[in-house]
């Protein structure tokens, strides 16, 4: 059978113009065949392995696996290239795998579930990353908070375009921001932002686009 | 042509020329000029027609202080002549004229004047009552200005947001100087001005002055080298919200401006005089002509008198002499000049000076030719002839940001003018605003607001002492002079004369919000910009009160009229679509709203009864599929898990065995039935709830609340967005089902309302044999980014069976079948469960739950009940709806919630509310259809359809194939 799996905006993506294929299981635009214009871009990233621990043994859990998460809650610590750990909620953490790998570890190979007093679940939601020298001026134009002003480690929950996402901003060379809603906002929301990227001279991109992007340092 | 050469600061191109057309005549002007100034440079002075009694208006500010000049293009309306720039090829004309500007049919209405006095409206028309159908057509025929094409396609206008430290409202003197002195600071400044170029009057009441052009240009070198303040022209800001947010709104759209400091430097706005014919073409504001004269290099007029009552008056006259205009006469209100060197200045050019004199009434036909002066002391009256009269007799704070920035303003007796008595932290005013006039000092009253702004953001800027406001007035008193024949207009936008105001006042509307309303004086597209402070002074004056204890109307957003597409935007309604949504398009689903969630209401367009029985069919007789992913899903998990659900829900969980769910419903505080669905039991301390598809936002507050309140530790988790849900039913369910897992599906291994966790094509799921459709049926949930997968996969199976997707509608049918209730169509905002049958599913006994002491007192109070009633009337021209009353004799007893023709019982059945003396089964009811018409129905036993629940067993069904 083909895989079951499909990101929550891949009608957006022209299958003509866009290579399609599998990551981690999900059907994603790959690949757009043409180089990403500086001036700015959105990536569909829905496929990038995600997993929420929750209960009062989360946070020993997580630790057992050698993943230490944030002391404060809304923040976010680097699990190496864009991978995150979120403190979200008490005793709630979610971890993002680094959008490169594709063997993302041990962590994501439990099956979702109980585990004694933590409970396991595979996180669903769409996934997006906006960068591009337009990156800021597109976000202003979507939502009312300044997000330009806030540090890299703070996990913001905010609305963009109407829709409640959580916002990291990361600005490691260039600023990129990884927008994450639930996916019955997904195809509202993706199309409002290609929308503004292209009024603002950008593009569309595919899963490998970004991550030629981010092995090319040039957004991270 | 009344073109004047070139002016040192012009803003016109002579070498563009631009043609356009202007009620069918063919103009030409340059770049840069606006409509009314191309206009005028043309000689044609008559440039639109007042609202009420369409008068001949012509140029009053030339800025945004007046609505004199309101255009209609092909493409746009109420267009405002004095801003917008002339475009090549465009066609233009005035708004609101029947018959073309010139011969306006509809002037013939000031004739009639005497019959339309204030308030006409609330006085007349009401009798007799058959012939207000006939005047409420030709009012609103009559009334509006511009007329709005509704085809037109404009282009969309963007909003965006600008965040800064500080934001200077107003490139005058005053803020040029308060950003010239933030310049190279670490302050992110935002500069921001309604008009094109920054200088504000340094452009033209001080345009002939070498010491305010020095000062303008070195302050705008600073601001240009300055790399943190931006410089924003051609924007007004059009309000202030929360303190610290200004929307900006420009032709290509609006950013709203979030500033941790404000400094409003907005300057006055001039304000005419009030006497008899005071809105003829040719009577211009002084700042309107000279504006005129610097920015577009157009004399007004070639003969002008100029009525003043300040400093500003004769300095204008001096202006406009070395202008080349002849300046027949100045006409001063007050018995000194207030500016004795200019007022030998024009002694010495042969100007003549009438003090304490003032006029007495304007004269010409459709534009000014003579004006009668009347002098105060000596009763003289002599008549000026003269084709322009410029008018500087006083200022009006433009306060109205201050005053929604939580500012307050307070009447200066020496200056006789309103001025800023106190502004919340972080917002300043400056400049004339504050009623400092000269230059030096506004300037210098700029810069110490810039320092204090500074300070207040926590910079160490040594705040230079303000400037004290003027003592020397610069507005009359009382610039109105009422004249026994009327026609004295205290507001151009609405036509009110002062007899108008006067008849309000001693109607007893004498409050300035109450004769605002009565009258609308302030009410039109300048919103009192040139009217308000006249007629706050008028009140004063007749009530005999001081002007501050009368106030000013409060100033709303927005400051200038916004363009409808501004506030719009960009288009952006939300909607969230399920998993399978394109699923639905691609089968032909007619889509509704359900809250924010799309879903198809059938499988064709416009949901026929035929496509909906056929949906229907499908499921009675073989097996149909229900995208539910819509339902709220909640994973509750924690030692307390069960205490939560004891104490958010009416019913008990301590029997709810592993695996099995139940049905479950939600009170609020009141007893109030605000939501149901299932709970199932996952482990020990782990559940797994259902909601309704718009309430789950409401039952997870309710449960943080509960949780938090009792200090339980338990984690609530919402997967409503995580899961897509599908609901498997029909005799057939069971067989296709089993071609796709290997879950056993025997009754005996998976009983009505157990669950089980597996895979359902090679897709881990979660199964719930629950049956809202009353028949066997299977609720599927899984990973929302596989649902589509799952959808297809159980369609595809389903082939050999005709299992075909069934929509909302169908659902609803099948459900009031079986007598379940929809929370929100079968209840209200009061209905608590024993008026709808569900007291079996309330334990009073347990110890405590959310709305038990309500549903105690509610128990034995039971008014009304929700029954189910049939009957054989199929009236398909003037059916039995939704919402028809339910009549006992000459009373109200009732409605129905819900209705439909049940193909299987072949009757029409529904659930109504009826008292409960109705509720008894066999009471006939009589329900009143749309027409009138009285329907009987028979109140009966539900559920209608399969009252033992057969159907939802599988016994009947032939054995099923398993995916092993």
């Amino acid at each position: 059978m083909e895989t079951a799996s499909r990101s929550p905006v891949l009608q957006a993506f022209d299958g003509g113009r866009f290579e399609m294929g599998a990551v981690n299981g999900m059907q994603i635009a790959l690949t757009q065949g043409e180089a990403v214009t500086a001036a700015g871009y959105i990536a569909d990233l829905s496929a990038v392995h995600k997993r929420l621990f929750v209960g009062g043994g989360a946070r020993r859990f997580l630790e057992a696996h050698d993943i230490e998460a944030p002391a404060d809650l809304l923040r976010w610590w680097s699990l190496g290239e864009d991978g995150a750990v979120v403190y979200l909620h008490h005793h709630r953490f979610l971890v993002v795998a680094p959008s490169g790998t594709t063997r993302p570890g041990p962590l994501f190979a439990i099956a979702p579930g109980s585990q004694g007093d933590t409970l396991v679940l595979h996180h669903e939601a769409a996934d997006f990353a906006l960068g591009g020298e337009a990156a800021d001026a597109i976000v202003r134009e979507l939502c009312p908070m300044n997000l330009a002003a806030s540090s890299d480690d703070v996990w913001i929950a905010t609305q963009l375009a109407h829709c409640d996402v959580a916002v990291r901003r990361m600005t490691t060379d260039a600023v990129t921001y990884r927008l994450m809603c639930a996916p019955a906002d997904a195809a509202f929301l993706f199309g409002v932002l290609v929308e503004v990227v292209q009024e603002n001279g950008g593009t569309i991109a595919g899963f490998n686009d970004y991550l030629e992007l981010l092995e090319g340092g040039a957004s991270r | 042509m009344i073109r004047l050469p070139p002016q040192p600061r012009e803003w016109i191109d002579r070498d563009a020329r631009i043609e356009f057309e202007f009620e069918g005549a063919r103009y030409e002007g340059f770049g840069g000029d606006v409509i009314s100034s191309a206009l005028l440079a043309c000689g044609q002075h008559l440039l639109g027609r007042s609202f009420k009694y369409h008068r001949p208006r012509g140029v009053l500010s030339m800025a945004n202080h007046d609505a004199n000049v309101l255009l209609q293009s092909d493409t746009d309306t109420n267009i405002r002549a004095d801003l917008t720039p002339i475009a090549q090829g465009r066609s233009y004309r005035a708004v609101n004229t029947l018959g073309g500007l010139k011969r306006d049919l509809t002037q013939a209405l000031g004739w009639f004047d005497r019959f339309l006095p204030i308030g006409f409206y609330y006085k007349a028309f009401y009798r007799p009552r058959w012939l207000f159908p006939y005047w409420e057509r030709l009012i609103r025929e009559l009334s509006g200005l511009g007329k709005i094409d509704t085809t037109y396609r404009g282009g969309r206008q963007s909003r965006t947001h600008r965040y800064c430290e500080v934001l200077i409202v107003g490139a005058g003197a005053a803020g040029l100087a308060a950003a010239a002195r933030l310049a190279d600071s670490d302050l992110d400044v935002v500069l921001v001005d309604e008009n094109r170029r920054p200088g504000g009057s340094l452009d033209f009441m001080h345009a002939r002055e070498a010491d305010a052009q020095t000062f303008r240009d070195e302050a705008l070198a600073d601001i240009d080298r300055a790399a943190n303040i931006e410089w924003i022209p051609d924007a007004f800001a059009s309000a202030c919200y929360d303190r610290y947010t200004v929307p900006l709104v420009a032709a290509s759209g609006v950013t709203q401006v979030h500033a941790r400091a404000i400094i409003f430097a907005t300057g006055v706005i001039e304000q005419p005089a009030v006497f008899r014919n005071n809105d003829l073409p040719g009577i211009v504001l002084a700042t309107g002509a000279q504006r005129l004269i610097h920015r577009f290099a157009v004399a007004p007029c070639d003969t002008c008198v100029v009525l003043t009552a300040n400093d500003e008056g004769y300095r204008a006259a001096i202006d406009f002499a070395e202008a080349g205009i002849r300046v027949a006469a100045v006409v001063d209100m007050q018995a000194q000049p207030s500016n004795d060197d200019a007022a030998a200045e024009l002694l010495g050019r042969g100007i003549q000076l009438i003090p304490a004199a003032h006029i007495d009434e304007a004269r010409g036909s459709g534009q000014l030719e003579a004006v009668t002066v009347h002098s105060n002391d000596a009763g003289i009256v002599q008549e000026i002839a003269c084709d322009g009269l410029m008018m500087s007799v006083g200022w009006a704070p433009a306060g109205s940001l201050v005053y929604q920035a939580g500012g307050r303003f307070g009447y200066d007796d020496a200056l006789h003018q309103i001025v800023p008595e106190a502004t919340p932290e972080g917002v300043y005013t400056t400049g004339r605003l504050n009623g400092v006039f000269s230059l030096a000092a506004r300037i210098d009253d700029g810069r110490a607001a810039a320092a204090e702004a500074a300070a207040f953001l926590g910079r160490s800027q040594e705040a230079p002492p303000r400037p004290p406001r003027d003592r020397t007035p610069h507005s009359h008193p009382y610039p109105l002079k009422k004249h026994r024949k009327g026609d004295e207009f205290i507001d151009f936008d609405e036509d009110i004369q002062l007899k108008e105001l006067d008849v309000g006042i001693r109607e007893g509307f004498d409050s300035i919000q109450l004769l605002k309303r009565y009258s609308t004086i302030g009410m039109g597209p300048s919103q009192g910009k040139t009217s308000n402070m006249n007629g706050v002074r008028f009140i004063a004056h007749k009530c005999g009160r001081d002007v501050d204890a009368i106030g000013v109307s409060t100033p709303r957003p927005f400051y200038h009229p916004v363009a409808m597409g501004a506030l719009a935007g960009r288009r952006l309604r939300r909607e969230w679509h399920t998993p399978m949504h394109e699923s639905h398009l691609a089968r032909g689903a007619e889509m509704m709203d359900t809250g924010p969630w799309r879903r198809p209401k059938s499988y064709t367009a416009k949901s026929p009864r035929s496509q909906i029985e056929a949906e229907y069919r499908v499921v009675r007789e073989g097996v149909g599929i229900i995208d539910v992913s819509t339902l709220g899903k909640i994973e509750i998990f924690g030692d307390d898990a069960q205490a939560l659900l004891e104490h958010a829900y009416t019913c008990a969980f301590d029997k709810l065995a592993l695996g099995m769910t139940r049905y479950i419903f939600m009170v609020d505080g009141s007893g109030t039935l605000i939501d149901d669905g299932v709970a199932a039991r996952l482990g020990v301390d782990h559940f797994y709830i259902t909601t309704t598809s718009t309430h789950s936002q409401t039952v997870l507050r309710l449960l943080q609340l509960s949780a938090d309140q009792l200090a339980l530790d338990v984690a609530i988790i919402d997967r409503s967005f995580q899961l897509a849900a599908v609901n498997l039913a029909g005799p057939s369910s069971r067989r296709v089902l089993g071609r796709l897992t290997d879950i056993d599906l025997d009754d005996e291994a998976f009983p009505y309302l157990g669950l089980r966790e597996g895979v359902v094509a090679e897709i881990p799921a979660r199964l719930l044999r629950v049956g809202f459709v009353g028949e066997l049926g299977y609720e599927i949930h899984c990973a929302a980014s596989q649902g589509a997968a799952l959808w297809e996969r159980l369609l595809e199976a389903g082939e050999p069976e005709g299992c075909a997707p069934f929509g909302v509608e169908a659902q609803r049918l099948l459900r009031l079948e079986k007598g379940h209730i929809i929370i929100g169509q079968d209840t209200d905002g009061t209905t608590n469960p024993f008026e709808v049958g569900l007291g079996w599913g309330v334990r009073l006994d347990k110890a405590r739950f959310h709305g038990k002491h309500s549903l105690q007192i509610l128990q034995p109070m039971l008014a009304r009940k929700l029954i189910g009633f049939e009957t054989e009337d199929r009236d398909g021209e003037d059916p039995i709806e939704e919402c028809h009353l339910v009549i006992d004799g000459d009373r109200i007893a009732g409605r129905v919630t819900s209705v439909a023709y049940s193909p299987v019982l072949q009757k029409v059945i529904g659930l109504a509310f009826v008292e409960s003396k109705l509720a008894e089964v066999g009471t006939r009811l009589t329900i009143r259809t749309t027409s009138g018409r009285l329907v009987t129905g028979v109140v009966t036993d539900t559920p209608f359809y399969d009252p033992d629940n057969a159907r939802q067993k599988p016994h009947a069904e032939p054995a099923y194939e398993t995916a092993a």
